[in-house]
């Protein structure tokens, strides 16, 4: 054999390679055809083993030309199989088929949801704690004097009617209640801690009512107070509209109109634009676009003198609102009494 | 309170205010004020509006109809040169009465359109009404019954001289008692809207002979007394306004004397009360303190027991009137008494006017359950200069005088108040010259005496007891200012905001519970003393001394009552797994004498699968202490291995006593985990359940929220481990945990881990109750361990859970 026939064998094998690869379907065919031309008994090798006729000197020649053939096919072989492979798995994944919604739900324990009024109380915290107040709690049993004295609210005072209590037998006579409202914390947080003060109160209470659609004998409300230098009602009125606007979103507005509540003078009640109808009057807001959300004041002189505040040189705000009633706002419950039934069938969905 | 438009006008023109005003319609605007000062209108209703073409009806005929026992075939005249037929359920009338009919085409307050219709088949051509329909009164018993002189046909509003008339519903606070009378509410609109105020007309009584009474009727709760006689007041009349303002108000007419008592209270605001003079002994009345057991009967036809002052104390408890016999003839401010109670036919009549102290009266009505019109306002503050304008205009109202009026008047001195400026403006935060403060305040009815330029000394009107302080004050000068023109400023916060730790452990906690799929349940605080006894629990209950329900009248001791409701009600509606958790309060009598009962927060959590899979009581506790970091603050033990007082003590009741664990810290127990006593469930739901009901609890301040151990956790060995099973026997009380925790012990100089990998029951067993075993893997941390080394641990293994007594390895 000479160099000119050796080439016209490669170049014939080369030919022969290239048809075959044409005809190439699956890994499969690819893998059977890079054996028979560059496997350890393919034709390539074959070709080698004929090389014993020729010239020495012509040897390293005659294998570059081999090589080249050889460095060719594994080439194109290396180059077609990923697309190959792909095909295939594609075609794997397409025939494999199951209903990823069709689940065996039975033994199933998938994972479970908060209760409305603590999520409710989280975007609540969380609105409060980003203007910058902190969250402080407070025993829900409270001594009458926490939770009507020192705010200011008198034996026989009016406003004690509105608050009906439940009084535990425990120390003296109607000594010792549920408290009626989460004030009472504000009681404590100005005795405890040193001013200034930045504080909200979120936390359970119970009213002796019966309970209705509206109403649950225990509820949540959230208080907030803040005292320091020069605190007036215009950062008061400028915090609830802060409030207001991070919690329900920049289209709803707050205003307030003079109430009365025995801890705070001046005193006001504060509304809020019906998120239902976003102001335009609705069946929810009895036509006047605003909803009333809670009350609000200045801390009354005697609420300071009763934890030894000095108002001439202290002044603060405070204000609350029902956590629960927000609940029932915003996710439309019609009956509160469902909030503490824990049915399933509600609490899965709520 | 109920506010008439038409009363109001009477002292103030607001009709004027349509004129001056592009803003709408008078009642609108007013409605606008009366909001923005605090006098909430919670209702704004119209009455004697849309009544055109309700005509007077009288009944001609009135016929059953087949098949329909509610209503009848009425034939009317109605002036019409032919009857009319109408469907009608009422039954309170009969032939020739006369009704108001309202005829197809009119639109009755409500928006209530008539129109013809059928009923059973037969034709109704309009609606006979009720009061109420027409929207003239509270009476829904029937229809509306007619003079019978009225002439048929004529229009109802003709008929009985009824002119439209708009009533305000106003929410008064109990800051304003000014406000529970027109007077109050028109002053203080008059001054919002700069218009001119004039009091109520009154009789001119300065003829009458005024006898001075000794101060000694005033007792220790009267500040004031009038006592003015009536005679021939049987011939009196009241002008037809005041029964129609009255009903309008929400009081029903009774008798001219009465209707123009009630009449002056709403209208000024100053309660009095007639007593017939003829069932008196005389006209001299006293206010003194009830004696002991002393009893009255009321107006009401109730009888009350008043109670006399306290040992070693003045203070009065009950004010009474008394009459010169010394008998109890009124409870002061609150109700008059039956025995004196006055009739259309009494002919004399001698009227109480008086102010009394208003924390006396609160209490009293506030002990008897007792409220009226009177108490009301007495507890919340009648101006005490107001009651000779109260007798002169009762006096003008019946159109004659009195025949005597007797007065003890106690001293009165209005307090003095010093106001700031600079406060205002400090606590309002707006800059407010003194000359607007000072005009407005005096506008308000304010003395101003403003000899000092940096402080003014103000006397509130005698309308406004409840103004104290100079607070009070700035709030009435901002409520008349405009809480809406006060300033906004922004609150910059000195401080940073942010959770504290519990807060965030508290959050994490229902994160993980939620995840481990346990849906948050709020359970009552309060509950039914069967509940926490039906737990086996007889330890001493916080009760509630005035509950409602006896089902809501102890204190929750633990959550296990209130989610075993929650258990019971999702069972009940064939749910078939229950998982729940709480996070709250429980409460228990302290072991010391303290201020307030204990109060702890506790998580609870309830797993309930009727096939009996799913969550394990004891993985969820590892799971929740790992999680949290407090695995080494907290041991186990089974809870019938804890004696009765530290149970009792611990409050965990209603759980099965072998099958739990009870949690300890340090030897405390504080909490549990494991099944719920499986009778305890029964006996609640009436049948045994399928499966146990996995149930934990615990006192979070004391676990999981509780102070985390620093841990150095070692590196992983980098050398080969050794593993190999041991097989224990042991006695039925040996928990799994606790050998495991003993092998544990014993390999503390190694990497390891320990795994229960069977634990078995039964026949095959001869000696032992069970069998235990472990998978262990050991490694070295610093070199291969040799066979003789793995020999030697197992070994010493083997030796220390036979020592220590828990049980014997199996071959």
């Amino acid at each position: 054999m000479d160099i000119d026939q050796l080439q016209d064998l490669v170049k014939q094998l080369s030919t022969e390679f290239d048809s075959r690869f044409i005809k190439v379907e699956s890994v499969g065919d690819l893998d059977l055809l890079a054996s028979d031309f560059t496997g350890k008994k393919g034709k390539v090798a074959g070709i080698y083993r004929q090389l014993g006729g020729l010239e020495a000197s012509l040897r390293p020649k005659a294998g570059e030309i081999i090589n080249e053939l050889r460095d060719r096919i594994d080439r194109v072989v290396a180059e077609a199989r990923p697309d190959l492979v792909n095909r295939e798995r594609s075609m794997v994944l397409a025939s494999s088929f199951s209903d990823p919604t069709a689940r065996p739900g039975r033994d199933r324990i998938s994972s479970a949801r908060s209760h409305l009024v603590t999520r409710t109380r989280m975007q609540l915290e969380d609105t409060f704690i980003g203007m910058g107040f902190s969250v402080e709690e407070g025993p829900e049993v409270e001594s009458e004097w926490y939770n009507f004295e020192a705010l200011n609210i008198p034996k026989f005072h009016p406003a004690r009617d509105g608050q009906d209590s439940f009084y535990l037998n425990y120390g003296a006579d109607n000594s010792v209640l549920l408290r009626t409202h989460t004030s009472p914390v504000q009681i404590r947080v100005m005795q405890n801690q040193s001013l200034p003060i930045y504080a909200i109160m979120p936390g359970r209470v119970f009213r002796r009512d019966t309970a209705d659609a509206r109403h649950t004998v225990g509820f949540h409300q959230i208080e907030g107070l803040v005292v320091d230098r020069g605190i007036n009602f215009g950062h008061l009125a400028g915090t609830i509209e802060a409030f207001t606007q991070s919690y329900f979103g920049p289209d709803i507005k707050s205003r307030l109109r003079p109430a009365y509540f025995p801890f705070t003078e001046p005193s006001a009640e504060f509304e809020v634009t019906c998120t239902i109808c976003r102001g335009s009057g609705c069946r929810t807001c009895s036509s006047t676009g605003w909803i009333e959300l809670g009350g609000c004041g200045m801390v009354h002189p005697n609420v300071f003198s009763a934890v030894g505040i000095d108002s001439e040189v202290y002044s603060g705000f405070a204000f609350g609102f029902g956590i629960d009633r927000l609940t029932q706002m915003r996710y439309e419950i019609p009956d509160m009494r469902i909030l503490t039934e824990n049915d399933l069938r509600y609490l899965s969905r709520a | 309170m109920r506010v008439v438009l038409s009363w109001l006008n009477e002292f103030a023109d607001f009709n004027s205010l349509s004129n001056s005003s592009e803003q709408g319609d008078v009642v609108s605007i007013m409605v606008e004020a009366m909001n923005s000062l605090g006098l909430v209108v919670e209702g704004v209703e119209r009455s004697g509006f849309n009544l055109d073409g309700v005509v007077v009806a009288r009944v001609l005929e009135v016929h059953s109809i087949e098949g329909a026992d509610r209503i009848r075939r009425i034939v009317v005249d109605a002036g019409r040169s032919e009857t009319e037929q109408i469907v009608c359920g009422a039954f309170n009338f009969g032939v020739g009465d006369q009704v108001p009919l309202a005829r197809p085409g009119v639109v009755l307050p409500g928006d209530f359109a008539i129109s013809p219709r059928k009923m059973k088949g037969v034709a109704s051509n309009g609606m006979l009404c009720s009061a109420k329909e027409l929207g003239l009164g509270l009476d829904l018993d029937g229809l509306m019954i007619l003079d019978p002189s009225l002439a048929p046909g004529l229009e109802v509003t003709q008929a009985l001289g009824i002119t439209p008339e708009v009533v305000f519903d106003l929410a008064i606070e109990a800051n304003r008692p000014d406000a529970n009378s027109h007077i109050g509410v028109a002053r203080e609109l008059a001054c919002y809207f700069d218009l001119d105020f004039s009091g109520p007309e009154v009789a001119d009584l300065s003829s009458v002979e005024v006898k001075p009474l000794d101060d000694g009727v005033l007792g220790e709760g009267a500040t004031s007394l009038i006592i003015a006689n009536f005679e021939g007041t049987s011939l009196l009349e009241a002008p037809p306004y005041v029964a129609r303002r009255l009903e309008l108000a929400g009081m029903r007419s009774i008798s001219p004397v009465v209707d123009v008592s009630n009449y002056v209270m709403l209208e000024v605001g100053q309660p009095t009360h007639p007593y017939d003079l003829t069932l008196l002994p005389s006209s001299s009345l006293v206010v003194r303190s009830a004696k002991p057991k002393e009893e009255i009967v009321t107006l009401d036809g109730v009888v009350r027991t008043l109670a006399e002052p306290r040992r070693g104390s003045e203070e009065p408890l009950d004010l009474v009137i008394a009459d010169s016999n010394d008998s109890v003839v009124g409870i002061a401010g609150i109700m008059g008494g039956h025995s004196s109670e006055i009739a259309s036919t009494t002919n004399e009549v001698i009227l109480e006017i008086a102010h009394f102290r208003s924390d006396l009266i609160a209490k009293t009505s506030k002990r008897l359950g007792l409220r009226s019109e009177a108490s009301a306002r007495f507890e919340r503050g009648v101006d005490p200069l107001i009651g000779q304008l109260a007798l002169g205009r009762f006096s003008f109202l019946l159109g004659t005088s009195p025949t005597s009026i007797a007065i003890a008047r106690g001293e009165f001195v209005a307090p003095v108040i010093e106001v700031r400026p600079s406060r205002i403006v400090a606590l309002l935060g707006s800059d407010i010259p003194i000359s607007v403060v000072a005009k407005k305040l005096g506008i308000m009815g304010f003395e101003i005496d403003e000899a000092n330029e940096a402080t003014l000394m103000v006397t509130p009107p005698s309308n406004r007891p409840d103004i104290r302080i100079e607070a009070d004050v700035i709030e009435e000068f901002a409520r008349h200012f405009g809480y809406s023109n006060i300033q906004r400023h922004q609150l910059l916060v000195p401080n940073v905001g942010r959770l504290s730790l519990v807060q965030r452990k508290r959050r994490e906690l229902v994160g993980f519970c939620v995840a481990k799929g346990f849906y948050e349940a709020w359970s009552s605080t309060l509950l039914g003393p069967d509940e926490q006894r039906r737990l086996g629990d007889y330890g001493r209950e916080l009760s509630v001394s005035n509950p409602m329900v006896a089902e809501e009248s102890i204190l929750r001791r633990s959550m296990l009552a209130g989610l075993l409701r929650g258990l019971i009600a999702n069972v009940r509606r064939r749910e078939e797994t229950v998982a729940l958790f709480e996070v709250g309060k429980v409460f228990s009598y302290p072991k010391y004498d303290q201020a307030l009962p204990d109060e702890s927060e506790h998580g609870a959590w309830l797993f309930y699968r009727q096939s009996g899979l799913g969550i394990w009581g004891y993985d969820l506790y590892l799971d929740l202490i790992s999680h949290f970091g407090v695995e080494e603050n907290l041991s186990v033990v089974r809870l019938s291995e804890i004696e009765v007082a530290r149970q009792l003590e611990a409050g965990y009741f209603g759980m099965h006593p072998n099958n739990t664990l009870a949690i300890l810290r340090d030897g405390e127990m504080v909490g549990v985990c494991g099944e719920i006593n499986p009778f305890v469930v029964e006996d609640i739901l009436g049948e045994a359940l399928p499966s146990p009901v996995v149930y934990m609890e615990m006192d979070l301040d004391k676990t999981i929220f509780g102070e985390v151990a620093t841990q150095v956790v070692p590196a992983p060995s980098q050398f080969p481990s050794a593993e190999f099973d041991l097989s224990f026997g042991v006695e039925r009380a040996v928990l799994a945990d606790m050998l495991a925790k003993e092998i544990q012990k014993g390999l503390k100089s190694y990497a390891s881990t320990i795994e229960l990998i069977d634990a078995y029951e039964g026949p095959a067993l001869r000696d032992y109750a069970r069998s235990l075993t472990y998978r262990i893997n050991v490694a070295s941390f610093d070199h291969t361990l040799t066979d003789a080394e793995i020999r030697a641990v197992r070994n010493g293994l083997i030796d220390q859970v036979e020592r220590a007594g828990l049980g014997k390895l199996r071959d």
